[in-house]
């Protein structure tokens, strides 16, 4: 018996150092393992303050020989029949040199010394963006300077920038995702600024008076807001900063409010014909303000509804469950002078149009409705809390995103308040703002496709309205 | 959102850039670069390359095979890109609950796929799509109480779809009246096609019984909640990346997740990620430059496998199983062929000892066949046009070598002297000067970098200008740079832009990690990135020259027109009812009685619609001979 007793006994050990030793073979599942507290560090910055009124930040950096400078103006102008005057005061800024810096002399002196000086942006801003390798720090800010204060917006470039702007609007409808995006904002935006596109007549109105206009109107340095980044000290560019803009003079500028979005939400069904063999398919309505108190719910809100990528509910139903689309996601955005947008999208086969749209109408529902688990609400807030190191990657990310919080009017901490408030969010707060959030039931649909060939006639949604691309 | 990111233009723009950055350079920043790469092998052959740097405390990480759709054949393209997609889909840790009670259902959904693949090919396509638009038009007219009592049931749905055809007392003339479509030497077709959709019934049960032991997106979701950034993959045409960019204190989570893959990936979902896949295929199919950069490549090479694209033909995706998925996927996902990198604030001593510990067990493999196929000489002009409703686009390719080819060098350089910034050929001359695009021409190699490839130019002609303009011009300027030696200062500014691109690169964990591994993949050691520099540092105008009139030819080029169709999107004609009657009634009588019969032939509205739009074409013809 003793003997027998033994033998199980040793059997029972032998399996139990297999079984450990298979177990070792294996690798332990991820949420066994426990990882050392990461050490985030938020680089020290500096505020600069120029006696002509220009402000700004700084970080010092000397891992590469290389600066980088941006310089964001204030440029919104609202002028409907003149819309596409940024995008053409822009680039001719940049390409047409100033007197001293002819457009070729410019590029050449740039392009040799592997130097970029761009300028960008969008109805609100002008961004006038550099980089260059530390040596060639005086030389380009020299430029810098005179393109920033002196543009001679010579005429045959704007001529130029017309003709090609007038060619981008003849190409607008070549591509479907172009036509649901721009179509999708004019419906939920209506005749808000932010619902406006150039148009033919809007591009040919504008004159190079009204360029000259907007740069003397806008380019002073209380109207602007300089970030500095790279392989200098501070006394350094400062000093140099200085030089290059001596002759830059204070000067009042009254930018106009943006204004505010006086529409409501309403349901409506839109159709926009495409030989296409997929639908481009958007279905949403007006977002939320960047300093409205609810975003921190509201982005975990909507990263558990098609934010979060594959473990989100639109892009799980629609597209891992049932394979009807590449893309399936939602976006709500948030913007700091209005509302921005939220939109559940897909593009799907065209006889999948229906059935798509009809699982993406209830998850949101759904989320309104039964909202998330505190799980799933969990995750998410893990997702937000953990991926934070990246947002202080780079020195330059973070003097960018100053310059953004500042031009926007937003207090410079607001990315660790909304931290700090993302740790504490429950299950309440996601239900809540869900339900002050989400409106299914005043959806604006949009579907880019060919209606022949879906699943379902539109008008199960709603009466439909029919928007013809107009050829320009 | 991205995962399964095959390689598009723009990405294929964006590795051209990279490749030619990495082709050249200040020798400082190139060898501190060098000096900085760890690279370790471990037993089994895989090797790893890691670069310390310690600004934030983030590591980007990448597994990268040396497989792609250049590694594929006939039958089988698209099958990389494919099976990327499934590696996603968990292990035998990842994305379940229960792996033993999952395993059987592997067998018996594969069983159904396979019937529907064979009932698919005996159909024929010609009759397959018949059937399916028939099979549409009948789940279209279920009744109301019909439909809500299926719900979203596949299984439930097809099984009365097929109950409700083999009811009908007669088939419709658009089914029962087309010769050889039900019926051809005693074979009954629709048959066929109510088995496959009895089949994908199944299917569609069988997954939903399934995914009680499953854990959606498991791996994913790992990655996510731990905080990943730039969570995704690609498949191009050289190699198949899988990327995390992880908070550093993670290291040990991409370990554990990419080995478990490496070693024991199950292709759960197959067949419906399959349609996903298909999916991605039809956007290219409705993206205009996807289109048209398809059809280049496919004249533009005759032997080589950069003819056909990433994603695949819709014909292969439709026939790769999951068993043939599982048999590339033993030929070339082995630790042998793969490399590992990490790049950021991690220790070298770490990264190995966690490398070793979780990739160090998997079993090496035989080395993977190897593509020995070459593009012959090409011995003529090509051309090529493709019809569109989007506005023209034009591309020029010339078939040209790669390093270690000593003229791969000289052609990067001429590469940016034609098209590299405000103060290139092309831009000053063609853009610039005569006005004559939307934009600057591009110029960038495709599709391609571990096998020879083309220098690409392309352009859009801003309208009234033609394609022939375009093309035209963009000849003559580089007519110009064979006859004539380009400046000292183009070269000069080439070798300092390189230069300073590759100093930029080095303040970004992403740009060191591409640096690095593009070279190990494309040349097998990454240190020949750092030997070709110097080969570019000694380009001369001669050499420039010389290559232009060498590859630069009518005879090595490529050149494709996208000429835009009448038919404008959303611009569908209305037809003017009241004309048409008029023109009906104008008839003699026997051509009225034959429009009369065909109309009572013709079922469906949407034949109807057809036929109306085909009578009225007749009727405008009619009017314009007036």
């Amino acid at each position: 018996m003793r003997k027998r007793a033994f033998i199980i006994f040793l059997v029972a050990v032998l399996a139990v150092s297999f079984a450990s030793l298979a177990f070792a073979a294996k690798r332990p599942h991820p949420s066994k393992l426990k990882y050392d507290p990461l050490k985030m560090t938020t680089p020290a910055w500096t505020e600069l303050a120029f006696s002509n009124g220009l402000t700004g930040f700084f970080i010092e950096d000397h891992e590469i020989p290389v600066v980088d400078i941006v310089l964001a103006v204030k440029t919104y102008f609202p002028d409907k029949g003149a819309y596409g005057l940024n995008e053409m005061a822009q680039w001719v800024i940049r390409n047409g040199g100033t007197e001293k810096w002819p457009p070729d002399k410019l590029n050449d002196e740039l392009e040799f010394l592997a130097a970029n000086i761009e300028v960008y942006g969008g109805n609100l801003s002008t961004m006038v963006a550099v980089n260059c390798l530390k040596k060639d720090l005086p030389r380009v800010l020299e430029i810098f300077g005179d393109l920033v204060m002196n543009p001679a917006l010579p005429g045959d470039k704007v001529d130029m920038k017309r003709k090609t702007m007038l060619e981008d609007i003849r190409r607008k409808n070549d591509e479907p995702n172009a036509v649901v995006r721009r179509e999708f904002a004019k419906l939920v935006y209506g005749d808000h600024p932010y619902g406006w596109e150039s148009t033919t007549p809007s591009v040919n109105a504008i004159t190079r008076d009204d360029l000259v206009k907007f740069h003397s109107t806008y380019f002073h340095p209380g109207n602007a807001i300089i970030g500095i980044s790279g392989d200098v000290t501070k006394d350094e560019i400062v000093g140099m900063l200085d030089k290059a803009f001596a002759d830059w003079r204070k000067a009042d500028v009254a930018i106009p409010k943006v204004p505010d979005i006086t529409m409501a939400p309403a349901p409506s069904v839109n159709y926009t014909f495409m030989d296409i063999n997929q639908t481009y398919l958007s279905l949403g309505h007006l977002g939320i303000n960047a300093n409205n108190p609810d975003r921190c719910a509201v982005n975990i809100m909507n990263f558990i509804l098609g934010g979060g990528s594959f473990t989100s509910w639109i892009t799980e139903q629609v597209r891992s469950d049932e394979g009807l689309a590449y893309s399936a996601a939602s976006r709500y955005s948030s913007d700091a002078f209005a509302k921005g947008i939220f939109t559940a999208f897909a593009q799907t086969k065209a006889d999948a149009t229906s059935r798509a749209t009809t699982i993406i109408i209830e998850q949101i529902k759904k989320m309104r409705d039964t909202g998330p688990t505190a799980e799933e609400v969990k995750k998410a807030v893990d997702s937000y809390v953990n991926s934070q190191v990246f947002d202080s990657e780079s020195k330059t990310q973070v003097v960018r995103r100053l310059v953004q919080l500042r031009f926007e009017g937003r207090p410079l901490d607001t990315p660790q308040k909304d931290m700090e408030t993302y740790a504490k969010l429950t299950v309440a707060d996601i239900k809540a703002a869900a339900q002050k959030y989400l409106q299914p039931d005043k959806l604006t649909m949009l579907f880019v496709g060919n209606a022949k060939l879906f699943d379902r006639p539109l008008s199960d949604f709603g009466p439909m309205n029919e928007i013809k691309l107009e050829k320009e | 959102m991205h995962r399964g990111k095959r390689t598009s233009f723009l990405f294929a723009v964006v590795l051209a850039a990279l490749s030619l950055l990495v082709l050249a350079q200040a020798q400082v920043a190139a060898q501190t670069l060098e000096e900085k790469v760890k690279e370790f092998d471990l037993k089994n052959g895989m090797k790893f390359l890691v670069v310390e740097r310690h600004e934030a405390p983030v590591a980007f990480c990448a597994v990268a095979f040396n497989v792609g759709a250049a590694n594929e054949w006939p039958n089988v393209t698209g099958i990389s890109h494919m099976l990327e997609h499934m590696m996603f889909k968990g292990t035998e840790m990842m994305g379940t609950k229960n792996f033993k009670k999952e395993a059987p259902y592997f067998e018996r959904t594969d069983a159904l796929g396979d019937k529907t693949i064979a009932l698919r090919k005996e159909m024929g396509e010609w009759r397959f799509t018949r059937f399916q638009a028939f099979g549409r038009q009948v789940l279209e007219s279920f009744a109301k109480e019909e439909k809500e009592r299926i719900g979203a049931d596949k299984n439930e749905q097809n099984k009365l779809l097929a109950a409700k055809i083999r009811g009908m007392a007669k088939l419709p003339d658009s089914i029962g009246a087309v010769p050889y479509l039900v019926e051809d030497g005693g074979v009954n077709y629709l048959n066929k096609y109510l088995e496959y959709e009895l089949a994908w019934g199944e299917i569609a049960k069988l997954l939903d019984e399934q995914r009680q032991f499953m854990v959606k997106d498991e791996l994913w979701g790992q990655f996510m909640n731990n905080g990943s950034r730039f969570l995704n993959a690609f498949t191009s045409n050289d190699m198949t990346v899988y990327l995390e960019y992880l908070p550093a204190n993670r290291l040990e989570l991409f370990m554990v997740l990419e080995s478990d893959r490496m070693e024991s990936a199950v292709f759960r979902e197959f067949w419906s990620e399959r349609d996903v896949i298909m999916e991605e295929r039809r956007l290219g199919e409705n993206d205009p430059d996807e289109v048209l950069g398809e059809s280049f490549y496919s004249v533009a090479f005759t032997a080589s496998p950069y003819k056909w694209p990433v994603v695949g033909w819709m014909s292969d995706l439709q026939t790769i199983d999951r068993k043939e998925l599982q048999k590339y996927h033993d030929m070339f996902y082995a630790p042998n062929n793969a490399i590992g990198i990490v790049v950021g604030d991690v220790k070298v001593e770490q990264v190995k000892k966690l490398a070793e510990k979780y990739f160090g067990s998997i079993p090496a493999k035989p080395a993977p066949p190897r593509l020995e196929t070459r593009e012959p000489k090409q011995g003529g002009e090509r051309r090529v046009i493709v019809e569109h409703t989007a506005n023209p686009k034009l591309m020029i390719g010339f078939h040209k070598p790669i390093y270690p080819n000593p003229d791969a060098a000289p052609i990067a350089v001429l590469e940016s002297i034609l098209g590299g910034g405000r103060t290139s050929r092309l831009y000053k001359t063609v853009f610039e000067e005569k006005q004559l695009t939307a934009e600057e021409p591009r110029v960038y190699d495709g599709p391609g970098e571990r096998y020879d490839n083309l220098m690409v130019v392309e352009a859009l002609p801003r309208s009234p200008n033609t394609l022939e303009d375009v093309e035209k011009a963009v000849l003559e300027e580089i007519e110009k740079i064979k006859k004539e030696p380009v400046t000292e200062r183009e070269l000069q500014r080439v070798m300092n832009q390189l230069d300073a691109d590759l100093i930029r690169s080095l303040g970004s964990n992403l740009g060191i990690a591409f640096q690095i591994a593009l070279g190990q993949l494309y040349y097998g050691d990454f240190h020949a990135n750092f030997r070709s520099f110097e080969r570019i540092k000694k380009v001369t105008a001669a050499d420039v020259q010389r290559v232009a009139n060498e590859y630069l030819t009518a005879a090595n080029r490529t050149v494709a027109y996208r000429v835009q169709t009448e038919k404008q999107e959303g611009a569908e004609e209305q037809i003017d009812e009241q004309a048409l009657m008029q023109w009906v009634q104008s008839l003699p009588p026997e051509e009225k009685m034959v429009i009369f019969q065909k109309f009572q032939t013709l079922k469906t509205q949407a034949e109807q619609e057809a036929y109306g739009k085909e009578l009225w074409e007749r009727a405008k013809a009619a009017q314009g001979k007036k």
